[in-house]
């Protein structure tokens, strides 16, 4: 038995684990849309003051249609607030905004426009100059790019009102541009699964979520008595997750609050958003890591662990058996390990296919062949690309810490 | 000095031979001269036939029931442990050598049985001890034609080994290993040839083929080369994929073996019961021969055998002298491929000890020396032995479970589709 053996036995125990482990969370999951489809959300008596904030940087293409949508929810008009933080722009967001801020004199629409001075230090400072002029109970957010279904905002603040337990309610968000490409196709399927394995399955196993950036809800109180946003978090939505939970309350999914947004359509955009991703979770995770070994985290440290699995142990069990089979191949490198059968690995890929599938089949217009043919191209192709981007991300954090570079926020380019 | 005695010994011996077999001499037909051999599978009839080949004789072997008088008209010689046979052989004038107490009586032959008798086998200085439950041996008598070799029994009672009487020759007793093998052999050897020339002696290397360890074959050849110890390699007949880079690495190897003195056979295929369908045994033999022609291998033809013996055989063997000599019939001591370099020097070791007279196989065919030249051949396809897998309980206990996990994990996914299909119809798509 060499060291590659070793490595190798390692990262299959790793694989496997996890592999075993998201199985569950995907069982957890389905139960859980199961449930969902019979669950009648609680009805509101009285309608919360509730602040919608939207921080936009050079967000021309997509500003007004996100804007408009907002104007058109089924929520009292004088019971919420739209706040756009203009965010150091300079496209032409902020005529577009005044020419809609004009059109609806009568609602309660602010548009803050930041120079460079005091905006431009991304999302998380944006939001922290949003957040000072809000006056509502419940604060939402949503991203420049959304398009809110109707009810999505009184789904949101029944839910929240009806359960003081509830720091923050997620809503799904679907893809807007999903036929586009076949990267958007991609990136639908990957966001279904991930938000009925990860987000559902984990609600329903562990009551545990994690913010996902927009189409949620959260508690004035809590932003409060959390200092706002950390502006050094790139992943804002992972950090304060953590923080909130660590305060004793609970994040809920709850799928029937639906927005719409836009995915990368290009794979620079894609690789240049999900590097900022990763940078901004292994940043939360490194924030928290303590957090793990602290009883009183409670379930937190299954989240800690969850994503450490993920970007860490997962990573490098994929990184390592890949480099093996590539060194393998070469001669340069060899296992004296039996491995595994050609059976289990083909039950495996099968076991991969049929569970995503099974995610996206809680969606309309999601159960096709199509999609199953999608998601095993996904396991040759999509799902390598990440474990670059991991990769990547993971350098540059590392570089970014060892050269003490400011963390750039990189906006996602958005698609006519 | 006292090897040249011995020789002297051996030298008169095989000259006192000489006029006693002229009458079988046919020395026109020996080429062509087959054998006929009436014998049964359970009663030595493999031993006999190798006996016979090593004595340069094609051999066609029927058993006792299948035996006809007829089929003598075709053979030159009857070797026979059935007495008809020997019977009918007098009448068609054919000579005939009856092998065991059943082939008898034999026309002018007394013979006398031993019983549980200890008993020395003695031939041309060689001798080694046996013992005869119960056998029939031919007595020493004025009405003898010759006689061949010697059976002494500890009371000083001596026999002959094999008798030459009015109408046929007769072993009446005989063991299929060891010194008396070997007398059947030289005797039969003596009959056919109408001469008692001694036989040769090789090193034989059996059953090399394609991917046994090439490196240890090389140094076999090293070995042997430097000892002084000429020898045979045997190698397994290849049909196909005689292209491929293992053929060439193979054939590679054999060329430095005739290099180095070693001499390259082909053995005999073995056939098995399925292969008789496929494509006719000699248009594969032919072309695996042509292969190795146009590799440079030159193959030497061993469709007669000198009779393989073991060197525990020729341990077992006195010699009166301490030079062993050679054998009445032509041997050769056979070890397959070594494993290991220590079997390597034991071989070494036990064939200079023993003083034997070994012969280059290839003499008899050439004396061209073969020069060898090393080729380059691609080492992508070098064979490597599968490695020991480690961990192969734990992977074979865990393959188990996680195929009998997954297959559950795949069932349940099956089954929330099916019922996930008809929620999703209903959910979205009811009318």
């Amino acid at each position: 038995m060499n060291v590659t053996d070793v490595l190798m036995l390692a990262a299959l125990v790793c694989i496997w684990f996890l592999l075993l482990v998201n199985v569950g969370l995907i069982v957890g999951g389905y139960l859980y849309y199961v449930e969902s489809t019979r669950y009648l959300p609680p009805k509101l008596k009285d309608y919360p003051m509730v602040s919608i904030m939207v921080p936009a940087h050079n967000e021309g293409v997509v500003i007004t249609q996100t804007v408009l949508s907002l104007l058109n929810f089924d929520y009292p008009q004088d019971r919420y607030e739209i706040i756009v933080i203009n965010d150091n722009s300079s496209d032409n967001s902020a005529e577009l905004l005044e020419t809609i801020r004009r059109k609806n004199p009568d609602r309660k629409l602010q548009v803050i426009n930041t120079d460079s001075k005091v905006g431009g230090k991304g999302k998380s400072n944006a939001l922290n100059i949003g957040f000072q002029m809000c006056s509502g109970a419940y604060i939402v957010i949503y991203d420049a790019d959304n398009t809110p279904e109707k009810n999505a905002l009184k789904l949101l603040v029944s839910e929240i009102v009806a359960n003081p337990h509830l720091g923050a309610v997620i809503g799904k968000f679907r893809t807007r541009n999903k036929d586009a490409t076949l990267l958007t196709r991609f990136i639908n399927i990957e966001t279904l699964a991930f938000q009925w394995m990860a987000q559902a399955g984990r609600w329903k196993i562990m009551k545990l979520c994690t913010i996902p950036g927009t189409n949620f809800i959260i508690r004035r109180s809590i932003l409060e008595g959390m200092g706002g946003w950390d502006i050094n978090a790139i992943a804002e939505d992972t950090e304060i997750s953590f923080r909130i939970y660590r305060m004793g309350y609970y994040i809920k999914f709850l799928p029937q609050a639906v927005t719409w947004e836009q995915e990368p359509q290009t794979l620079k955009v894609w690789f240049r958003q999900r590097t900022r991703w990763v940078k901004g979770n292994i940043y939360v995770l490194i924030k928290n890591m303590g957090l793990i070994f602290d009883r009183r985290a409670g379930q937190v440290r299954f989240d800690i662990w969850y994503f450490m699995s993920t970007y860490f142990m997962l990573l490098t069990a994929l990184v390592i058996s890949d480099c093996v089979l590539l060194l393998n191949i070469c001669g340069w490198a060899h296992t004296t390990l039996q491995g595994f059968s050609n059976l289990l690995w083909i039950l495996a890929i099968v076991l991969f296919i049929l569970g995503t599938f099974v995610t996206v089949t809680t969606e309309k217009g999601e159960m096709n062949v199509t999609n199953v043919a999608v998601i095993a191209l996904m396991y040759f192709t999509y799902s390598k690309l990440w474990m670059v981007v991991a990769i990547y991300g993971l350098f540059q954090y590392i570089k970014d810490k060892l050269l003490q570079q400011e963390v750039k926020w990189y906006k996602t380019e958005r698609f006519e | 000095m006292r090897r040249g005695i011995t020789f002297i010994a051996l030298f008169l011996a095989v000259l006192g031979f000489v006029p006693v077999f002229a009458h079988a001499v046919d020395t026109e037909a020996q080429t062509e001269s087959m054998v006929l051999l009436v014998c049964d599978e359970n009663n030595g009839q493999a031993r006999l036939e190798e006996l016979i080949r090593a004595c340069g004789k094609s051999v066609n072997s029927v058993s006792e029931t299948d035996y006809g008088q007829e089929m003598l008209s075709d053979y030159s010689y009857l070797v026979t442990t059935l007495a008809s046979a020997y019977r009918d052989a007098v009448k068609a004038d054919i000579p005939t050598v009856c092998v065991g107490e059943n082939a008898g009586p034999v026309d002018g032959v007394e013979t006398l049985r031993l019983e549980n008798a200890s008993i020395d086998l003695e031939l041309d200085g060689h001798s080694q001890a046996a013992f005869v439950q119960s056998g029939l041996f031919a007595k020493d008598t004025p009405g003898l034609t010759d006689t061949y070799g010697q059976v002494r029994t500890i009371d000083g009672r001596v026999f002959p080994f094999a008798v030459i009487g009015k109408n046929a020759a007769y072993v009446p007793w005989y063991q299929a290993d060891g010194l008396s093998a070997v007398m059947l052999g030289g005797f039969l050897n003596a009959f056919f040839s109408g001469s008692a020339a001694p036989g040769r002696m090789y090193v034989l290397i059996d059953e090399v083929y394609a991917f046994s360890d090439l490196d240890m074959l090389t140094r076999v050849a090293d070995r042997f080369y430097d000892s002084g110890i000429p020898f045979i390699v045997r190698v397994m007949p290849l049909y196909d994929n005689l292209d491929y880079p293992a053929f060439q690495r193979f054939t590679q190897a054999l060329l430095y073996v005739q290099s180095k003195g070693g001499s390259v056979a082909l053995h005999d295929p073995f056939v098995r019961a399925y292969e008789s369908e496929r494509e006719p045994l000699a248009v594969r033999k032919a072309r695996a021969e042509t292969a190795f022609a146009e590799a440079g291998v030159k193959l030497l033809d061993m469709s007669l055998p000198p009779l393989a013996i073991r060197i525990d055989d020729i341990q077992g063997i006195k010699s009166a002298s301490l030079n062993f000599g050679t054998l009445p019939v032509d041997t050769m001591i056979s070890y397959t491929l070594f494993e290991t370099d220590t079997d390597l020097d034991e071989a070494v070791k036990a064939l200079n000890g023993a003083w034997l007279t070994l012969s280059s196989y290839k003499a008899k065919f050439s004396e061209e020396d073969t020069i060898f030249t090393e080729k380059k051949i691609d080492a992508d396809y070098i064979f490597r032995k599968a490695e020991e897998t480690s961990f192969k309980r734990f992977f074979t206990g865990a393959n188990q479970i996680l195929v009998i996990l997954v297959s559950v994990c795949v069932g349940v996914f099956a089954l929330l589709l099916i019922i996930g299909h008809r929620l999703y119809r209903k959910k979205f798509y009811k009318k």
